[in-house]
């Protein structure tokens, strides 16, 4: 009997030791406490994704390549070496390539606010990138006057729509001013699906957070951006607004594409972290309820005034927010 | 019936039998000190002599100073404890501002140098070292595993290889201490036919241990035994290391630089902005942000705590790893006179030096060889 009891307490304490040890590796190695691991589009199946402008009848100049590879740094670390020439980009920083017709048209839309010297590196930086692409574009900087909390999604909302209104565009890029991309691989066009642009990001050790990030370069197309109804216009502070627009993406049936992360790297510049806001992230759930009355369809009640002035480098729209009648009852 | 309050291994796990040889229990630590209420009797009456009284209440403290534990409450030494307490304490303090490190790295630094001294003197066998390396390792871990791998930034490969270089450092050093230099060994040497070993006349016994001694035999004071072919007595580890765990003790070394080190990367290249040098290797590059938030900073410091480390050890490695390619040990290095110290030994005499290659053999095959 006392044999018994001993065996038994014996088992019992390796039964407890093993059971331990299973909780311990299974927290060690729990997949939501890592980086995610992503799907992407393979090197060589990128330019079947890419969906092109269509050239016109009759053509008198030939079609541009993709890219320059020439240009490309070889050590693939760190900024490009890129420059370009004032004079060839027409004023409110438009440009299209001289000796050939370039094969993607886009509107790059960046919403911005008291970041002067991010705004000067980036534009410096990204017409030179987009020429060695040899891409037609338009660059947009949406300003938000100092009055209300940064709306990213509605400043992206409002671009759009005042960049649709000049000319026709297919594809819009939603750009980050701190954001700079490392590779001449990164096509600034779109892909069939929504694209996630900056899947690797210098300050995430080029890992991507988690699978659902949809947050600093996003491009899509603009039928794409139309049926999703925008961004949405609530998110007042930092955070939560990539997040819906993921669930908006996914709620219309669609999925998210990427690029290998060698492909998509970023560079951030430098500037201190802001957390976020804890009230954003609670509206998570109800994105299905609201998607089709919150958007481009309804982000005019959020505006007062809004202007534009066009510089060489780009055109700025200055946004005056207000908080519409019956924000309040939003956030209950 | 049996009156269990009479038998004494029938402790409950908050229970101890106290100094003065009575049943006590944990949750009563504050109540009924006698030496307090002398104390503050001779204090209020302006009585002399409330030194010794004094000395008498923290004896009582340390005393009443448990953990629970199964069979009565285990009394935890001060030198325990200490490590436990400083070390964390100093992560935090160090977590305030740049300034702020730099005082609890050097503060640290002085401390340790101060305790060394007095420790050695009073205590040689003291636990202090080898607890501040358990807790160090395990703060970096903890603070490893919480706050850093939740900025989600760390892949699970990455994680996988720190995991498993770890359990190694730590099995290794299990192993390094828990080795015992027996006679046993040495006397199956002498048996295999070895037996020139007997009549060698630099055999003879140790005056302590009254036991034999084999050539390179070295009695330590600190362990109060002979260890064989002695290179030193690890404070940091609490052992000495002999040619009985020497294989252990590399490897221990190189799976702690390593563990340290990539800890050290991981952790730094999450809280810091990272540059790409080639492939997927990261480095830190810009650390300023680091003190906005005390979160990052608690992380920086124990980066750094860890890089520091990791030098020790890769020194510590490169140092036995010259030795034992000389063929000589810490303890003949030590005794070595200047004019060969200058040259890093290589023009000593060294009788039981095999070669290089031969050296590093029977080390890594775990061959003890007594003569040439």
């Amino acid at each position: 009997m006392v044999i018994l009891h001993t065996k038994f307490a014996g088992f019992t304490r390796t039964l407890l030791v093993a059971f331990l040890i299973f909780v311990v590796v299974v927290f060690l190695f729990h997949p939501g406490r890592f980086a995610a691991s992503y799907d992407f589009i393979d090197k060589s199946d990128i330019f079947r994704h890419l969906v092109t402008v269509p050239p016109p009848e009759n053509i008198t100049k030939p079609l541009c390549p993709m890219i320059s590879y020439s240009k490309n740094s070889s050590h693939g670390s760190y900024l490009l070496d890129l420059n370009f020439k004032e004079s060839e980009i027409s004023s409110g920083g438009r440009w299209e390539p001289a000796n050939c017709i370039a094969q993607h048209k886009i509107a790059l839309i960046i919403p911005y606010r008291n970041r002067k010297k991010h705004l000067s590196t980036f534009i410096d930086y990204i017409h030179g990138f987009l020429q060695s692409q040899f891409i037609e574009y338009s660059i947009y900087v949406v300003e938000q006057s100092p009055k209300l909390a940064f709306n990213r999604g509605l400043l992206f909302n409002i671009g759009y729509t005042w960049a649709l209104q000049q000319e026709q565009i297919p594809c819009f890029i939603f750009h980050d001013v701190d954001l700079l991309p490392e590779s001449l691989e990164n096509i600034y066009a779109c892909t069939d699906m929504p694209r996630h642009m900056s899947s690797s990001v210098n300050t995430f050790r080029y890992n991507l957070p988690y699978g659902t990030l949809f947050g600093g370069v996003v491009a899509m197309l603009q039928a794409q951006f139309q049926m999703i109804n925008g961004f949405p216009n609530r998110y007042f502070g930092w955070g939560g607004e990539d997040d819906d627009l993921f669930m908006r993406v996914i709620n219309k049936g669609m999925s998210i594409a990427r690029f290998a992360p060698d492909i998509s790297r970023y560079y951030m510049l430098p500037h201190i972290k802001e957390s976020s806001t804890a009230e954003n992230t609670q509206q998570l759930q109800y994105v299905s309820d609201y998607q089709d009355r919150d958007g481009l369809n309804d982000y005019i009640r959020y505006c007062s005034v809004i202007k534009d002035k066009l510089f060489p480098l780009y055109t700025l729209i200055t946004a005056d927010l207000q908080l519409p009648v019956g924000y309040e009852k939003l956030n209950q | 019936m049996v009156n269990s309050s009479r038998v004494p291994n029938a402790l409950c796990c908050c229970e101890y039998i106290d100094k003065d040889g009575r049943r006590n229990h944990i949750l009563a630590c504050c109540c009924n000190c006698v030496e307090l209420d002398k104390a503050f009797d001779s204090f209020c009456c302006c009585r002399r002599g409330g030194h010794p009284g004094c000395d008498r209440v923290i004896l009582a403290m340390l005393d009443r100073m448990r953990v629970p534990w199964l069979g009565g409450a285990k009394l935890i030494s001060c030198d325990i404890l200490l490590p436990m307490l400083l070390l964390p304490s100093l992560f935090a303090f160090g977590a305030i501002n740049f300034p702020c490190t730099v005082v609890a790295f050097l503060s640290m630094l002085l401390l340790v140098l101060q305790l060394h001294r007095t420790y050695f003197r009073s205590i040689p066998n003291s636990k202090f070292f080898c607890t501040w390396t358990y807790t160090s390792f395990a703060l970096i871990f903890l603070i490893y595993e919480f706050l850093v791998v939740p900025f989600l930034e760390i892949t699970i490969q990455e994680n996988l290889i720190f995991i498993v270089v770890s359990i190694m450092s730590i099995l290794s050093l299990y192993k390094v201490q828990t080795l015992r230099n027996s006679q046993a060994s040495f006397l199956n040497d002498v048996e295999k036919g070895d037996s020139s070993l007997l009549n060698s006349k630099a055999s003879n016994t140790c005056s302590v241990c009254t036991t034999y001694m084999t050539p390179r035999m070295v009695h330590c004071s600190t362990c109060q035994k002979c260890v064989p072919k002695r290179e030193l007595h690890c404070l940091w580890f609490g052992c000495c290391i002999g040619s009985h765990n020497l294989f252990w003790f590399i490897i221990c070394l190189v799976s702690l630089s390593v563990s340290l080190l990539y800890s050290s990367n991981l952790i730094l290249t999450t809280v810091c902005r990272p540059y790409q040098v080639v492939g997927s290797l990261l480095l830190p590059e810009d650390c300023s942000e680091v003190y906005y938030e005390f979160r990052f900073a608690l992380c920086f410091v124990s980066g750094l705590y860890s890089l520091m480390m990791s030098v020790l050890s890769v020194f510590a490695l490169l140092r036995q790893c010259w030795l034992v390619s000389l063929g000589i040990t810490g303890n003949e290095w030590r005794t070595m006179p200047l004019s060969h110290l200058l040259r890093f030994g290589i023009t000593a005499h060294r009788p039981y030096s095999h070669g290089l290659l031969k050296n590093w053999y029977y080390v890594l095959t775990r061959q003890n060889v007594y003569s040439k």
